[in-house]
């Protein structure tokens, strides 16, 4: 169906390129998925089989691409419309209009068909995605998920053979992604659509794939076939879910694609192992006490009932899904947002009290986009602002910048940075002023593996430092491997609470992989340590 | 729209709009604009979903009563004094000189003044309240779908800007919170740097939806000869000549109005065939989402009919129904 | 743009601004006739706006422009919405001026009637005053795309803060003098008269502006636009620079 040659790509003005000669094939109605490190071309690659790259990215292609017969390389995105579909990490970025029912037409109105035809393709694609009870609805009313298969229909609904899909489930809950997967799944099998998609999470997938390319930081590409063992594939990435690393530490062999498949490896296996010693901590003086938290937005109570103490130098999780009141919680906490109950500081005052320059001195906050708080255009600029405004010395801000993330060069704009490092710099502006105490909200959100490793070092030094740490986050392997105690919210109220060893184990289908595999470790770290 | 508004498509609701403001505006026939006012009220209240009803009621209403009572009482202080009629009010004469500027305020005022004050402020409400109506009943976002092909770019635009801003205005929230976090709050020196940052996160997200749109095809264009290029830029540019005279001819002169209304008529004709020319630029067909029924054949019937007859009424020149008088 | 299609968008610009005038221009007594040209010039100003939109879009608009238009005019309905009840503090048209200046002057009417539009989409106020909003603002953004760039940035904000200042006093008149007729009717001595001499409609107009509040009214709208476009224009005309280069989407500037 899909046939690469040669293909090679460089940004303008880079003479170094992206990827180069990559040959690939892919098959008709083959669900393939392609993986790698940020930066490595996987999203360019993907957007070269419609035309997005190059006309609407600034750089060169090279090489030829076809697809069913045509060759496709060259022609602009508009001319391949009827071939291929395109759908993006964030649907309602892409979304024109109002109802549903007008977003899954308005492909089919550029390319000029009749209205009857319009009216029966828009039926058929709806009933496939089970939307069909949606196409009246206004497009913000809908959920992630639902927006998600609006984004899909309205990408196969002119009867389009191929459809490429960046991170689709990135923003989803893990039983929306579940079910999206499977949608894509049906879609290549029954309905020969070939489904191309890159994804970060590889460990919901394996089983469901039929292929995965690997393209690595340097631009090469490896492809392995399901039918030929996925094995050595997975062997070659330096970077991947705990299931697999669990596999690979144990030298098993095939690698388990499913956590089904670990279990009876591991029973199989016949490892017992001796329940892990408590991460035990001088548990030291109380850093925060919350008691009888309350928030409150028009009357529906967002969070209720929230008591917590954090221990000085402890990291705690907030852990939850989206809209269960993590946010809101570390907005109180912070003296933002108009709450009932008590926040009160080792010394006694209430962070609400206190004017936000004065804050500082003890409470730090990074919210859920680090880069709000970046607004100047050069990130010398934000250094030197924020020693002002914590009247520092000199040096200050950018000493801990530096130690979060090494050298770099300071003459760049905040904005061109990675995910990463501007959350390591946001970071270090927060903590500028001293603070010994810090809220994170969802700060793993845009990352990689490689950089949420970065960002777990770096909070385990701060810890080291004294900092006491609350993080909110819904990705449970980030908390498995970092967090001492931990607060399960689930609609705005705390259901759980204790140290992160005794509560992991009891979040069932939540757990991490490796508790879910050996039941009785939390980390592959921990198993490697145990034998 | 509610429900009860689908007996007419969103075009039918302002083309009755429309028709009703333009029979407020050619007539000052007091009984008339109340009956407009009436019958828009009328309307809102029926097929105005419940939401926007109340809402749009009391806001309308408001408009409506401030704009007579504005009007009656500029009549009242700026009033000229017409000696021999039956004044009403008697106000004392205020006079004020400026060098060689004079000024008259108030003065008796008469019960003519009050009455075509009272006239005028109705007028203008009377065409508020046609406007109003129709954006009521029939939301006009509605409408950017059923524009022109020509202007299928345009429309676009402003429906990618209707969906984006609320989006924007949750970002600006964001930003602003992030920057307390900074205690940079609302200091004015600093608003770029809220401006910016939103501005910049909401272009890259945009420039997301071009891609998008254009994966979905896009931009497609027939070929237009340069023929038919040429041919709608005639046409275009002596619709606008035509107007241009007609325009003159209304305020400059003592012509029959019906002259002026021929040639507005011929220049709506050019127009709308040199629109016709440019649409067939686009390979693009229409989703129909809302048939016209009969329903809205009679009402557009109805109303452009009372348009007619009323217009006829008000232009003596135009001698068309005469015989219904 | 083709001369032809630029000589026929003059011919409309200078056209509409006729229209606006048209209380100075006519030339009878009898309110019959002048409410009848006042109806007919109700119907014909939407139908300059199409023809001007249909004009700018004729060469075909691709899509990041669509893209870029649609997040100005957006942004511009928040900042509207935001400035909006104080008296004066109309927040409007500093963005319009700035987009124009950068993009081109059919950009800048692309901008401007579309923010007006979009702006009383959002909010609710559409009315018979609409069309004539847009075209005002319209050709505000339309004569922005045709000021001078020099190198300097100071040099630019002089360009720009001049016509903040003439702009915003001239949409003020113009939309003054659309509501003249509505307000102060006819026979009063601040109406308008019929066939009285220019100067002498035209002193009745200053009294009236400045009897109604309309001056300061127009005059609060000229400091927020000049203190606004100082204030933003150096940032904002680099950002949209970098971010058009970015998209391979051309500039002016």
């Amino acid at each position: 169906m899909i046939s690469i040659h040669q293909l090679s790509f460089n940004f303008a003005g880079s003479s170094q390129p992206l990827f180069s000669e990559l040959d690939l094939d892919f098959a008709s109605g083959e669900f393939a998925l392609i993986c790698g490190p940020t930066g490595g071309g996987k999203s360019t690659l993907l957007k070269s089989l419609n035309g997005l790259v190059p006309f609407h990215s600034s750089g060169t292609l090279r090489g030829s691409i076809q697809i069913d017969g045509q060759t496709t390389s060259g022609k602009l995105p508009h001319d391949l419309a009827h071939l291929v579909g395109y759908v993006n990490q964030q649907p309602e970025g892409a979304f024109v209009s109002d109802l549903v029912i007008e977003e899954l037409a308005f492909g089919m109105e550029q390319l000029g068909f009749a209205t009857d035809v319009m009216h029966q393709r828009i039926d058929r694609i709806a009933e496939r995605m089970k939307i069909s009870h949606l196409l009246q609805r206004p497009l913000d009313s809908l959920s992630g998920g639902q927006q998600q298969r609006v984004a899909i229909a309205a990408a196969l609904v002119a009867g389009q053979k191929v459809l490429l899909l960046d991170e689709p489930t990135s923003a989803l809950d893990v039983a929306a992604a579940g079910k999206l997967l499977h949608m894509l799944r049906e879609l290549a099998t029954i309905d020969g659509v070939t489904v191309i998609m890159i994804e970060h999470r590889i460990e919901r997938v394996l089983e469901l794939v039929d292929s995965i390319t690997y393209l690595d930081s340097t631009g090469r590409a490896t492809k392995a076939l399901r039918t030929e063992g996925f094995d050595e594939i997975l062997h070659q990435m330096p970077l991947v879910p705990p299931m697999i690393e669990l596999g690979k530490q144990l030298n098993w062999n095939p690698l388990p694609l499913s956590i089904a498949e670990a279990k009876s490896l591991w029973e199989q296996s016949g490892l017992p192992l001796a329940t892990p010693s408590q991460h035990t901590h001088i548990e030291g003086q109380v850093a925060l006490f919350v008691r009888d938290l309350e928030v409150k937005y028009d009357g529906t109570p967002a969070v209720s009932n929230l008591s917590q103490s954090l221990a000085k130098g402890t990291i705690t999780a907030l852990f939850g899904e989206n809209g269960s009141g993590k946010s809101s919680t570390l907005w109180a906490i912070l003296g933002e947002t108009v709450h009932t109950g008590t926040v009160t500081l080792a010394d006694g005052q209430d962070p609400a009290d206190l004017k936000a320059t004065e804050r500082l001195h003890h409470l730090a906050l990074v919210p859920q986009s680090a880069s709000d708080l970046l607004l100047l255009s050069s990130i010398a600029q934000e250094l030197e602002d924020s020693d002002d405004f914590a009247n520092a010395p000199t040096g200050t801000t950018e000493a801990l910048f530096i130690d979060l993330v090494g050298a770099i060069d300071l003459k760049r704009h905040p904005r061109d940075l990675s995910a990463g490092q501007q959350l390591a710099l946001a970071l270090a502006i927060q903590l500028a002023k001293g603070a010994q105490i810090l809220l994170l909200d969802e700060p793993t959100r845009g990352l990689d593996y490689q950089a949420k490793h970065a960002l777990a070092l770096q909070l385990q030094q701060l810890r080291a430092n004294g900092i006491t740490i609350l993080l909110a986050s819904h990705d449970v392997e980030f908390v498995a491997g970092l967090a001492d105690h931990m607060l399960v919210l689930e609609g705005g109220r705390a259901i759980a609470q204790g140290s992160a060893a005794q509560i992991l184990p009891t979040l069932g289908e939540y757990a991490p992989q490796v508790w879910q595999i050996t039941q009785c470790a939390l980390t592959v770290q921990e198993v490697a340590d145990a034998i | 729209m509610s429900n009860r508004a689908g007996v007419l498509t969103t075009a039918t609701w302002w083309w009755l709009g429309l028709a009703l403001a333009l029979l407020a505006s050619l007539n000052s026939f007091a009984p008339i604009q109340i009956a407009i006012c009436s019958l828009s009220i009328i309307l809102i209240a029926a097929y105005a979903s419940p939401a926007k009803r109340n809402a749009a009621l009391r806001n309308y209403g408001l408009l409506a009563v401030s704009i007579v009572v504005i009007r009656l009482i500029f009549r009242v202080i700026f009033n000229t004094y017409i000696p021999g009629q039956n004044n009403l009010i008697n106000l004392p004469e205020v006079s004020l000189h400026f060098g060689e500027l004079h000024f008259a305020f108030m003065g008796p005022v008469s019960d003519t003044t009050i009455l075509d004050a009272f006239n005028d402020g109705l007028r203008l409400s009377a065409i508020i309240f046609g406007v109003a109506m129709a954006n009521t009943i029939a939301n006009p976002r509605k409408l950017l779908r059923s524009t022109p092909s020509a202007l299928y770019e345009v429309a676009t635009a402003a429906a990618v800007a209707v969906n984006l801003a609320p989006q924007m205005l949750v970002s600006i929230q964001r930003v602003r919170r992030a920057r307390l976090l900074r205690g940079q709050g609302n200091r004015l020196r600093h608003l770029s740097g809220l401006v910016i940052p939103v501005l910049e996160d909401t272009i890259a997200r945009s420039l997301d939806l071009a891609a998008s749109m254009d994966s979905r095809g896009f931009g497609r264009r027939g070929i237009l000869s340069r023929r038919m290029v040429a041919v709608a830029r005639m046409a275009t540019l002596l619709g606008t000549v035509l107007l241009g005279l007609a325009s003159y001819l209304l305020l400059a002169t003592n012509s029959n109005p019906a002259i002026s209304f021929g040639l507005v008529a011929i220049a709506l004709l050019l127009f709308a065939s040199s629109l016709r020319i440019w649409g067939t630029h686009s390979v693009r067909t229409k989703l129909v989402l809302e048939r016209r029924g009969i329903a809205d054949y009679l009402v557009l019937a109805l109303a452009f009919g009372a348009l007619a007859i009323v217009a006829s009424q008000s232009i003596p020149a135009l001698q068309l129904f005469s015989w219904l008088r | 743009m083709r001369f032809s299609a630029r000589f026929l968008i003059y011919v409309v610009a200078v056209l509409s601004i006729a229209i606006f005038c048209w209380p100075l221009l006519i030339n009878h007594d009898g309110s019959a006739q002048a409410s009848l040209a006042q109806t007919t010039f109700m119907v014909l100003m939407p139908v300059l706006v199409l023809l001007m939109l249909t004009e700018f879009s004729s060469g075909g608009i691709d899509s990041r422009q669509i893209a870029i238009l649609g997040v100005l005019i957006a942004l511009n309905s928040v900042v509207r919405m935001l400035g909006a009840g104080a008296g004066g503090i109309e927040t409007a048209f500093f963005l319009i001026l700035i987009a124009g200046y950068t993009f081109g002057a059919s950009f800048g009417y692309l901008m401007g009637a579309g923010s007006l539009l979009v702006s009383a989409l959002l909010t609710g106020g559409v009315g018979p005053w609409l069309p004539f909003q847009m075209m005002a603002a319209g050709l505000l953004g339309f004569a922005a795309g045709h000021l001078p760039h020099p190198k300097r940035i100071g040099f630019k904000l002089v360009w720009l803060s001049v016509l903040a200042v003439v702009g915003a006093y001239a949409y003020g008149a113009l939309m003054t003098m659309w509501n003249w007729p509505f307000l102060a009717g006819n026979g009063s001595s601040i109406s308008y008269s019929a066939g009285a001499p220019l100067a002498s409609n035209l002193e009745r107009f200053f009294t009236f502006e400045l009897v109604t509040g309309g001056l300061a009214w127009d005059t609060g709208r000229a400091i927020t636009t000049l203190v606004l476009t100082l204030l933003t224009a150096p940032s904002l005309l680099a950002t949209l620079e970098r971010v058009a280069r970015r998209a391979g989407y051309k500039t002016i500037a």
